[in-house]
């Protein structure tokens, strides 16, 4: 049953998953997800309220340094993986593309007993954190929204970028 | 479950005297078969799970298959369990069809894309499947080829939002237009054990919301457990939409029990 572990399943390349209980930052930051929604909602204010200049300066021009600026950042909170559609806000701040199977609706039914993974057993299920993450944000009821399958073409485009766009009307191209 | 629902149509047992042949329309369902009807009369339904052969001969599935003639409703065919390679359950549903079984087929979305599944979908249909049940998968890791790419394009959820457009609005999930639909009856698994056990319900109800129209449990060996899930399940209204087989087996030995 217990196959060693192979990397394969993550993607992009090189990310394990956090040993349980250690003190990684995506962990830290579904504890402080009240926190960073507040932080986030202002954010969004500004992304949207700057929308205009970016559309004036050019969505093409602007998509690299907001990609590697939101790599940086969300990378670093999150284990962010660039899938480009970001549904952080509606999974309890626990970015779901961490899930060795990508769910992004809810947890597998194979979640073992003491809320680690199926298929990494010393990684906590990411829907475990996400469901634990939602009852602290104001917006926590958001995890109940079906997520859309993912379109595979958007990964590693900014997903600020696209709110930014969507808020000017602007779509995406 | 007891759900009522109105009793207007023929019991399945008294219609048709070709087992092979599909059952008639019927209004208000979305499969002409056989499990459908038998849960929208309030009835009891029973569903079997057929492991599967790893053989090319079909005389295999039929010996299974023969196992559960006149007991059950429904014969579920699983998409490679536990991640293990076994005959594809497109193909066993295909085989129980033509000697008028009804079978369930199980989709994980471990193995196929969106294109293969959608592909599938219709494939299955045409062969006079009636059933589908949508599943995320386990992990590739469980299995015998470890070492295989897990594809997971879709999960469980957002797989039964492709089947129900297909089915309701005739169309792929591209957009694209279906000449005929597949007329299937859609469901999921749900695990009211596994954690987080407060967000299953939820998960059920989000199940439900995509298009689940019955759901098979995990095996239940812990009934308060179930007690809770159900309860819960009934505050949200959730056994009114819906109905829920609970899984029972049979444990395979006392190494399994522990």
């Amino acid at each position: 049953m217990n196959a060693p572990l192979t990397p394969s399943a993550f993607e992009p390349r090189g990310k394990w998953p956090p040993p349980r209980r250690s003190p990684r930052l995506r962990l830290w930051a579904v504890r402080h997800a009240r926190l960073l929604e507040a932080v986030y909602a202002a954010f969004e204010r500004a992304l949207v309220f700057t929308a205009p200049l970016a559309a004036r300066i050019g969505w093409k021009r602007l998509e690299r340094p907001f990609a590697r600026f939101e790599r940086a950042a969300k990378g670093t909170l999150f284990d962010c993986r660039m899938c480009g559609q970001c549904a952080l806000s509606s999974t309890g701040l626990s970015c779901a593309m961490n899930c060795p199977k990508a769910l992004r609706n809810g947890p597998c039914g194979g979640v073992r007993e003491d809320g680690c993974c199926e298929v990494y057993p010393d990684m906590p299920c990411v829907w475990v954190a996400a469901y634990e993450g939602s009852l602290r944000m104001r917006h926590g009821a958001r995890l109940a929204e079906i997520q859309p399958p993912l379109d595979n073409r958007l990964k590693g485009a900014s997903a600020w970028l696209a709110v930014m766009r969507a808020s000017v009307g602007g779509g995406r191209s | 479950m007891s759900v009522t629902w109105p009793a207007a149509a023929p019991h399945p047992d008294d219609i048709g005297l070709d087992p092979a042949a599909p059952l008639s329309e019927l209004p208000g369902h979305s499969s002409r078969g056989r499990l459908e009807r038998v849960l929208r009369r309030g009835e009891f339904a029973v569903t079997a799970e057929l492991s599967p052969p790893d053989s090319a001969d079909p005389e295999e599935v039929y010996a299974k298959a023969r196992v559960y003639e006149g007991w059950v409703d429904g014969i579920n065919a699983t998409d490679g369990s536990g991640a293990h390679c076994h005959m594809s359950s497109v193909a066993i549903c295909a085989l129980l069809t033509r000697q008028g079984f009804a079978p369930v087929m199980q989709i994980s979305c471990r193995d196929y894309n969106r294109i293969a599944i959608q592909g599938n979908v219709l494939g299955a249909a045409a062969l006079g499947v009636a059933n589908m049940l949508c599943l995320t998968g386990d992990g590739v890791q469980c299995g015998d080829h470890a070492e295989a790419k897990p594809v997971f394009d879709l999960d469980s959820i957002s797989l039964l939002g492709v089947i129900k457009r297909m089915r309701d609005e005739s169309r792929f999930l591209s957009g694209r237009k279906l000449t005929t639909p597949p007329s299937v009856f859609l469901g999921a698994a749900e695990n009211p054990f596994a954690p987080p056990l407060d967000f299953r319900p939820l998960r059920l109800a989000k199940k439900i919301a995509a298009g689940a129209q019955f759901v098979q449990t995990q095996y239940c060996f812990d009934l308060p457990r179930l007690k809770t899930f159900m309860a819960r399940a009934r505050d949200m209204g959730l056994t009114e939409k819906c109905f829920i087989l609970i899984g029972v087996g049979p444990l395979a030995s006392a190494r399994t029990a522990r």
